[in-house]
């Protein structure tokens, strides 16, 4: 029995490891956050908490693909959480001064705050790819610009209230079929991205961009246009989320977006995105997100205070980078 | 010629020589030193020694193993085979650390200084004097000045090496040797940036050196300095040590016979194609890297070899070409076509590919699979209604390592599992999913075997069969001269020479790299 015992065990061994290698640390972190939580607070696995989960997940999803396309390029965006902040509030006014003109003002409110996000987005790529600053500085710098914008035209920071309620009834709080009408866009936004990245050329040179400047370049691919691009897509995503949480909280409010630059690119890494580009898959950034936010509602409902949460998330990161980097010395 | 291949792994020693004292004045001996790297065999059981107050001279091509020697010598690089004994003490130079610590020093010719610290900072870097906690400033200063008054040389101890003139670096990187104990200084190259004034001090320092004792490595191309300064010559050809003799018999003509006489087998297919209109005319071209007023034209269906020592120009040549550098003047007209934008991706557009020298850096995306690295460049080809068609895409990356017999477990693989010669065949793929109508090869067959490099030889060939024009730029006469229908020579970043393939051999070739005069057989 015992010496019986040894093989079994060996082979248990090679086979946990052969599995580990092949999806990482995120499906077992994902797996251990449901387990505790779930045992400490059974309410925390039923189906209403989990649509409450999968719908607060979303912004924090579509930033996070914004984020990684960013990181994919050999880049990143640290200006995701002012230029949010911005959107909302842009976008808020906008609505506000256009009460006006019912279902106008809606339309042009969210026009106009994609718009702005593209436009923080094209700056950034203008910096970036045709100025050639560092990443983590015109988008830091950015963020600060956004953010002190925001504080002007608010007036110091004064909530903007009076979004129109049928903005607020559809995109933020509407349901089709069932299914939360934050969560649709999300799936569809996951689909397009999908697509970009495994069906289309820009898809495939950003991934060689973040992998290889010079080889890109000497490949002939126009390295500049491309980073620029990867920005301003990165901007209309994060418009996108932004107009999506002035839906969810009714009011543009500037500070909406300050967890977002950390949160979104702890979440792409902890879904196996490579901080150094080219690497990373888009599931894995996706479940990235679902698993900060599910670690966030399980504290939450085990009255874990936000000090202590904002430690756990990071305790988190560290944890799987460092599983992750063992894991790529097995391959 | 013994038995090298046998040497690799066992050195033969000459048996007879003790490790002990035959002749106390060797402060160097190197014996059956072998060094292989993958796909090449750098250094085949060389033997090398130095006397205490001596000038060695190594002179030999690129590639002839010069470097890897006192780089095996120096520490950074561990023999496969051999014994190394220093004053007769058998060692095993673990690091560059070790050697320094038996006082064998290496003033490089890349220069190994930090460009953003003073020159005093510099000299010590690594080797800090200390009193104490503290930096030992007065002492280090004092030191430092007394061997730049060695040198001769005009600097300020405190300004930034950033700021003074590559002549002065070179300075500055011999100069600072001088603080330590040496027993042996090499020399790489050591004038390639000078002055005749400056090289004249140098030689003086040379001197005095010579007078304390010490045994001076000296690499150079430049036969009337080896004549100079030189004691002893020795010649390394395809990593042997093909001779060493008195400086008194190293005259032009025996170091070229020596340094060439390389026989070429099979290797290289017979030239087939036949050169058709002019295809690629560059007209006073320049940039801003060093490139000066390069015009040749090139032909369909032709090979064009580009050689030249290392920095004589022939690097920049594909790289401007290809818009890698920054043009400052000059045209490039295809198919009697001015073309208005010289960078990458037009370049690429126009059916002009660049195969650079450098696979890792600048050749393979290496997170990526053999497919996406052979498909990535031309994804137009890919493309309906700008979605890829996927099906297509991987039908062609296999119809492509098929055609170039890439080994791989799949196209699928990622490209950096590969070894170095079918990786190789990856770039070279990659140039075939559209029509190319010029290829810049540049360093083609660099660091990988000689199997994959005939069949690479084979595919030029093909390429110029079927009409397209090949530019090729080698280190390696012997590509040069056999696969070639004609030769330009750079130097000082201008084409010095200009040759039908056919008239030339590699006498003729050197002599034209280093300046030599050329007496006879020149076309064009």
């Amino acid at each position: 029995m015992v010496t019986n015992s040894i093989p079994n065990r060996q082979r248990l061994i090679e086979l946990w490891k052969v599995v580990f290698i092949r999806v990482g640390a995120l499906p077992f972190i994902l797996v251990g956050i449901l387990v505790i939580f779930g045992v400490w607070n059974p309410a925390f696995l039923s189906s209403g908490n989990m649509f409450m989960v999968s719908r607060s997940a979303t912004y924090l999803i579509v930033v996070t693909l914004g984020q990684m396309l960013a990181l994919l390029s050999g880049g990143l965006d640290l200006s995701v959480g002012g230029s949010i902040t911005l959107i909302s509030v842009v976008s808020a006014m906008v609505m506000v001064a256009l009460k006006a003109y019912p279902g106008v003002d809606v339309f042009v409110g969210v026009l106009t705050g994609i718009g702005v996000g593209a436009l923080v987005g094209a700056t950034n790529g203008y910096l970036i790819a045709y100025r050639r600053i560092a990443p983590f500085i015109a988008t830091f710098a950015m963020g600060s610009i956004a953010n002190g914008v925001c504080l002007i035209i608010t007036g110091g920071g004064l909530p903007i209230f009076g979004v129109p309620g049928s903005f607020v009834g559809t995109l933020g709080r509407g349901e089709v079929l069932g299914v939360s009408v934050p969560i649709i866009v999300t799936i569809l936004l996951v689909g397009v991205m999908y697509f970009i990245l495994s069906w289309t050329r820009f898809g495939r040179y950003i991934y060689a961009l973040g992998g290889s400047r010079e080889a890109a370049h000497v490949m002939g691919i126009p390295i500049r246009r491309y980073t620029f691009l990867t920005y301003v897509i990165v901007g209309i995503l994060v418009g996108l989320a932004g107009v999506m949480l002035l839906a969810r909280t009714g009011a543009g409010e500037v500070t909406l977006g300050l967890e977002m630059p950390l949160l979104s690119i702890a979440a792409a890494v902890l879904g196996g995105v490579s901080l150094f580009g080219g690497e990373g898959k888009l599931y894995g950034a996706v479940l990235g997100a679902v698993a900060i936010i599910l670690l966030r509602v399980g504290m939450d409902m085990a009255r874990i205070g936000s000090f202590v949460q904002m430690a756990a998330v990071g305790v988190v990161l560290i944890m799987v980078v460092v599983i992750d980097r063992y894991r790529r010395q097995m391959v | 010629m013994e038995n090298t291949a046998k040497s690799m792994n066992q050195p033969e020693y000459q048996s007879s020589l003790s490790p002990e004292i035959e002749d106390k004045g060797y402060v160097v001996r190197m014996i059956g030193i072998s060094k292989s790297f993958p796909g090449t065999k750098a250094l085949k059981s060389v033997n090398f020694d130095l006397k205490r107050g001596e000038v060695h001279v190594l002179v030999g091509e690129n590639g002839a193993g010069k470097s890897t020697l006192i780089k095996v010598l120096s520490g950074v690089y561990q023999p496969d085979a051999g014994e190394i004994y220093i004053n007769e003490r058998k060692l095993t130079i673990k690091n560059p650390h070790t050697a320094r610590s038996e006082g064998v020093y290496t003033a490089y010719q890349e220069l190994s200084l930090v460009p953003q610290m003073t020159v005093l900072e510099n000299f010590f870097l690594g080797a800090e004097l200390q009193r104490g906690l503290m930096l030992d400033k007065q002492r280090m200063r004092k030191l430092a000045q007394s061997a730049i008054d060695t040198v001769g040389l005009p600097i300020d101890l405190d300004s930034y090496i950033a700021q003074i003139s590559p002549a002065h670096r070179q300075m500055v990187e011999i100069a600072r040797h001088f603080i330590q104990k040496i027993r042996v200084l090499i020399l790489d190259e050591p004038t390639s940036a000078l002055t005749s004034e400056e090289v004249r001090k140098l030689f003086g320092v040379i001197k005095n050196l010579k007078e304390d004792g010490v045994g001076i490595i000296y690499i150079s191309h430049r036969l009337d300095e080896v004549k100079q300064v030189g004691d002893r010559a020795s010649i390394l050809r395809d990593g042997e040590n093909v001779a060493t003799i008195g400086i008194e018999k190293a005259t032009e003509d025996y170091l070229i016979e020596l340094m060439t006489g390389r026989k070429v087998e099979t290797i290289f297919p017979t030239v087939a194609s036949k050169p058709g209109n002019v295809l690629l005319e560059v007209e006073e071209l320049s940039t801003e890297e060093g490139l000066k007023n390069v015009c040749f034209q090139l032909h369909a269906g032709e090979i064009l070899g580009f050689g030249g020592l290392i920095g004589s120009g022939k690097e920049n040549i594909g790289r401007g070409l290809f818009g890698l550098e920054k043009i400052t003047t000059g045209n490039i007209k295809l198919g009697g076509k001015l073309l208005h934008k010289i960078d990458p991706s037009h370049m690429t557009k126009e059916g002009i590919v660049y195969i650079p020298s450098d696979r890792h850096t600048e050749g393979l995306l290496s997170l990526m699979t053999v497919r996406e690295n052979i498909t990535t460049p031309s994804l137009g080809v890919f493309e309906r209604y700008r979605v890829l068609q996927k099906g297509y895409e991987r039908h062609r990356a296999e119809e492509l390592t098929h055609r170039l017999d890439v080994r791989t477990p799949s196209i699928e693989t990622i490209v950096a599992k590969l070894s170095g010669g079918n990786q190789q065949k990856v770039v070279v793929a990659r140039s075939l999913v559209k029509d190319t109508k010029v290829f810049i090869f540049h360093e083609l067959t660099r660091g990988i075997d000689i199997g994959t490099k005939i069949e690479i030889y084979k595919f030029v060939q093909e390429l110029a069969k079927q009409g397209a024009g090949i530019i090729y730029i080698s280190s390696e006469l012997a590509e040069l001269l056999n696969l070639t229908h004609r030769v330009i020579v750079t130097r000082d970043s201008r084409i010095a020479d200009v040759f039908d393939t056919p008239n030339i051999n590699e006498e003729i070739l050197l002599r034209s790299y280093f300046g030599w005069k050329v007496e006879e057989k020149m076309s064009n």
